[in-house]
């Protein structure tokens, strides 16, 4: 299949920014702009707000650039559900872009447990994380990325991480890896990567968590603070293949590599 | 007396024989045999370290000696120091992998002490008070002896790969001359990244190019009792 001869080149924005109230008692504002990816808002609250992220067609295709900005304001909390994973399709080489650049105001959360991106045989696809963190911010960002459909090998990928909080770099890091070319030490014989980043240390048993004040009826959503517990929990544990790393700043990474994303440790761990 | 063309002292650095530290440690070998990693994979791997982590390394040493060497006016030689461990660090999200460097860090300091202890660029690692890895000590040799950047960069991605070497054959019998083969091959895969590298003048600018499965293993190798190398 063949989509070099209708490509799309303008970045197109999605984005979701969730504000303080405008008086008090009020729900938090949640302000949307729609791009490649359109935002519904779930519900929100006097703190909290969570959104649904949803495919307004076929995504992503060779060409297409996607922008997600998400920014969530002082004290204010966020939670992003993905409805479907994402196929970078086969656009025989032809490049696309997927940038989410997140900004996090003091004592702010962020909850986003997306669902696969799978990288198709054909797609090339650059996919870039920015995070910039205030002091006291509170993330749990789960991105999963898989190289190949069933049956396939899969593309070419370069994924990169960027977080900084208020005093620097927390992590940087570039990992570039090709269905095609198994590079031991890098991926290996490994299908997928499955990453979780936290900021914010194990959540203390008696903190007062934003989304439990109004989580009432949620059906399990994941609020920052359950993520959380739930990935340093797993990090305290002994899981193959499953790697803990704690950055010099502070915070915790981890990291699957293996055959299926639904093998993942991660995936039991955050279970909704 | 004069002193020594910069290309001596990257053979001196190069040097196994120079007594640095860096014969207790496996470049990551060790953890990835004890991981599972074939020995017939390890030329595909060097090369791929070659590509990826050693470039981290390499960079990291580039904007050290850059900064050292040319500080702009009103910044401290400290303030770059910082600026750039952080850097490194972000790029080195294993605690283990840290600490490894900062071990090998503490034996160059010792070398670079001794060696060009009237020099600003050494000078400046005596004030600081933790640890610093390697990367950033070479940089302050290197801007202390005039090395070219390029070649601080050939010479992080050589001294990796032949560290490997060494300790693979203490680790797996095989002819001695086949690893030498890899580590030429290792370097000639970083050929293409050298001026990259080599151009890099801020911490912003050095490459943070991964390998999770490296990771993984050096962070599980920490926690075994029984190992030949530290990393």
């Amino acid at each position: 299949m063949s989509m070099s001869t209708a490509t799309r080149t303008e970045p197109l924005t999605t984005s979701v920014s969730v504000e303080a109230p405008t008086a008090p008692g009020a729900p938090v504002q949640v302000r949307t702009t729609d791009g490649l990816l359109a935002v519904r808002t779930v519900r929100r609250d006097r703190v909290v707000a969570e959104v649904a992220l949803v495919a307004t067609g076929a995504v992503l295709l060779g060409g297409d650039h996607v922008v997600v900005r998400v920014s969530v304001a002082d004290g204010c909390a966020l939670t992003i559900t993905d409805v479907g994973g994402t196929v970078a399709y086969d656009a025989d080489g032809v490049p696309s872009l997927w940038d989410i650049i997140v900004t996090l105001g003091h004592g702010s959360q962020l909850s986003w447990l997306g669902l696969p991106f799978v990288v198709a045989e054909g797609a090339d696809v650059t996919r870039s994380t920015t995070v910039r963190a205030e002091a006291g911010a509170q993330l749990a960002l789960r991105e999963t990325i898989a190289w190949g459909r069933a049956g396939e090998r899969g593309g070419h990928a370069l994924l990169r991480t960027e977080v900084h909080d208020a005093r620097g770099p927390v992590v940087v890091e570039e990992i570039r890896a090709s269905g095609h070319e198994q590079v031991p030490g890098v991926l290996g014989a490994a299908r997928v990567l499955d990453t979780a980043l936290v900021l914010g240390e194990l959540p203390d048993p008696g903190e007062v968590a934003l989304g439990d004040l109004c989580a009432g009826g949620s059906g399990g959503t994941y609020w920052a603070r359950a993520a959380r517990a739930a990935l340093w929990d797993l990090a305290a544990g002994a899981h193959p293949d499953l790697t803990a790393l704690r950055p010099a700043r502070g915070g915790l990474l981890l990291r699957w590599l293996g055959p299926a994303a639904h093998l993942s440790p991660l995936e039991r761990a955050l279970e909704r | 007396m004069s002193a020594p063309h910069p290309f001596s002292v990257a053979m001196l650095l190069a040097d196994a024989r120079l007594p640095g530290g860096g014969h207790a440690h496996s470049a990551g070998l060790e953890p990835a045999l004890l991981a599972g990693m074939a020995p017939a994979d390890v030329p595909v791997w060097l090369r791929g370290r070659a590509r990826t982590v050693s470039l981290v390394e390499a960079g990291t040493a580039v904007v050290t000696a850059h900064l050292l060497s040319h500080p702009p006016v009103g910044t401290s030689a400290q303030t770059h120091l910082s600026a750039v461990v952080d850097a490194w660090a972000a790029r080195t999200p294993s605690a283990a992998l840290r600490e490894a460097a900062h071990l090998l860090g503490r034996g160059y300091r010792r070398v670079a002490r001794s060696l060009w202890s009237h020099r600003p660029p050494v000078q400046a690692l005596e004030a600081w008070t933790g640890p610093l890895p390697r990367a950033v000590v070479l940089g302050a040799i290197a801007a202390a002896a005039g090395l070219r950047s390029e070649d601080v960069v050939r010479l992080t991605v050589y001294e990796d790969a032949q560290t490997a070497a060494a300790a693979l054959l203490k680790l797996e019998p095989l002819d001695p001359l086949a690893p030498a083969q890899w580590v030429l091959e290792a370097c000639a895969a970083a050929e293409p990244h050298v001026l990259r590298v080599a151009a890099c003048l801020t911490p912003e600018d050095i490459p943070a190019s991964g390998a999770p499965q490296n990771e993984g293993w050096a962070e599980a190798h920490a926690l075994l009792t029984q190992r030949l190398f530290r990393a």
